[in-house]
């Protein structure tokens, strides 16, 4: 058997290439931040979401457009109202992500990490149906006056391809993107899980 | 001194060990360079957290071992079948010291996650005392565990030099 000493100095042999000159922006440019990655997204998602509800009112309230049936400013409140929860919600996601402490010890590092993933799991499968719901309740509202008067194979038509989008976006889609998330989600909380372990087996 | 003047003499000093760390975690030259560009960017974004509670080697350490732990999801891309790598692994006469350092660098990465960084800090001599500090590990249970990992090193080295 090869002594540890002997590989001890096979290990002090190699010498990787020195480091001459270091350049800052090309580091940040060129690497692979993981948690930069989730994070960019999520905050992206979150001012888009947070801006929506401003083209809606605008769209409703102050163009051409003319729209004054009650249920209309009732959709208009639901959708801004439900848009900007999300928005916060993305927002407070972004936010857990910020918090996870690169620099903590390695056992409290994984367990903010599968905190997060925890939370996520829990969060894609009460927060989309929500969402979803009141969503197309508003945008049910919405259409009400927008196909008022209009002729009836126009409103079917529509209602048609809006029905049918939107189930097969939620049934099929997004069933599908659900469970894949879901399953990633589980596969990286068992391997935190498993390191976690390795780590508490030693203390 | 000026934070990028510091993190530049920092880079300098520590990208090497960083280097063989990820190295030793991951096995693959490429993947290693990653993680030692993801860890120095961690680094930059948390310099103004640094407190001086701990040494900057203990610190840029702590940052590079939880870099490696988390990086999962490309783990499995590294796993090849053990038949194709073993052949790939066969002694040459002509070999020379960095394939038997490449080797190593192999036989580390089959340990545990967390096994192969502790083991990397122990061949870069760092004190029991600061990978106790790096990983959260009491100095007693890692002694304990350092002592298991050596001689587990030793047989899978050895179990591939034999081929």
């Amino acid at each position: 058997m090869k002594d540890f000493d002997a590989l001890k100095d096979l290990w002090q042999q190699s010498k990787p290439a020195e480091q001459k000159s270091v350049d800052l922006q090309a580091i940040t440019r060129q690497a692979k931040d993981t948690k930069a990655k989730l994070m960019r997204p999520l905050l992206i998602g979150s001012i888009t979401l947070f801006l929506t509800p401003f083209f809606v009112i605008w769209v409703v309230y102050f163009s051409n457009v003319q729209l004054n049936w009650i249920s209309t400013h009732i959709s208009v409140a639901i959708i801004a109202l439900v848009v900007w929860l999300q928005s916060f919600l993305t927002f407070f996601t972004w936010n857990k992500l910020r918090l996870i402490d690169d620099t903590a010890a390695p056992a409290q590092h994984l367990q903010q990490w599968e905190t997060y993933y925890a939370f996520r799991k829990k969060q894609i499968q009460w927060n989309k149906p929500i969402y979803f719901l009141f969503l197309n309740l508003g945008m049910g509202l919405y259409f009400l006056e927008v196909v008022h008067g209009r002729p009836i194979v126009y409103v079917l038509t529509l209602v048609a391809f809006y029905a049918g989008w939107m189930l097969y976006a939620y049934f099929i889609l997004g069933k599908r993107i659900l469970e894949k998330e879901e399953k990633r989600l589980k596969a990286i909380m068992d391997e935190l899980k498993g390191i976690e372990e390795q780590l508490k087996a030693a203390e | 001194m000026k934070q990028e003047e510091q993190f530049t003499a920092l880079y300098k000093q520590y990208a090497p060990g960083i280097r063989k760390l990820c190295l030793g975690y991951t096995g693959d030259a490429m993947l290693a360079e990653d993680l030692l560009q993801e860890s120095f960017v961690k680094m930059w974004k948390n310099m103004d957290k640094f407190r001086g509670d701990a040494a900057w080697s203990t610190w840029i350490y702590r940052i590079a071992a939880n870099t490696c732990l988390t990086h999962l999801r490309k783990k499995n891309e590294q796993f090849v079948d053990a038949d194709e790598e073993r052949l790939a692994m066969i002694p040459d006469e002509a070999r020379n010291k960095e394939q038997e350092v490449q080797l190593l660098y192999k036989c580390i990465s089959k340990l545990a996650e967390t096994d192969r960084l502790i083991i990397t800090l122990v061949l870069e001599d760092k004190p029991y005392e600061e990978i106790a500090d790096i990983t959260g590990i009491t100095e007693n249970n890692l002694r304990v565990k350092i002592h298991r990992i050596k001689k587990q090193l030793s047989e899978i080295y050895s179990s591939y030099e034999r081929l």
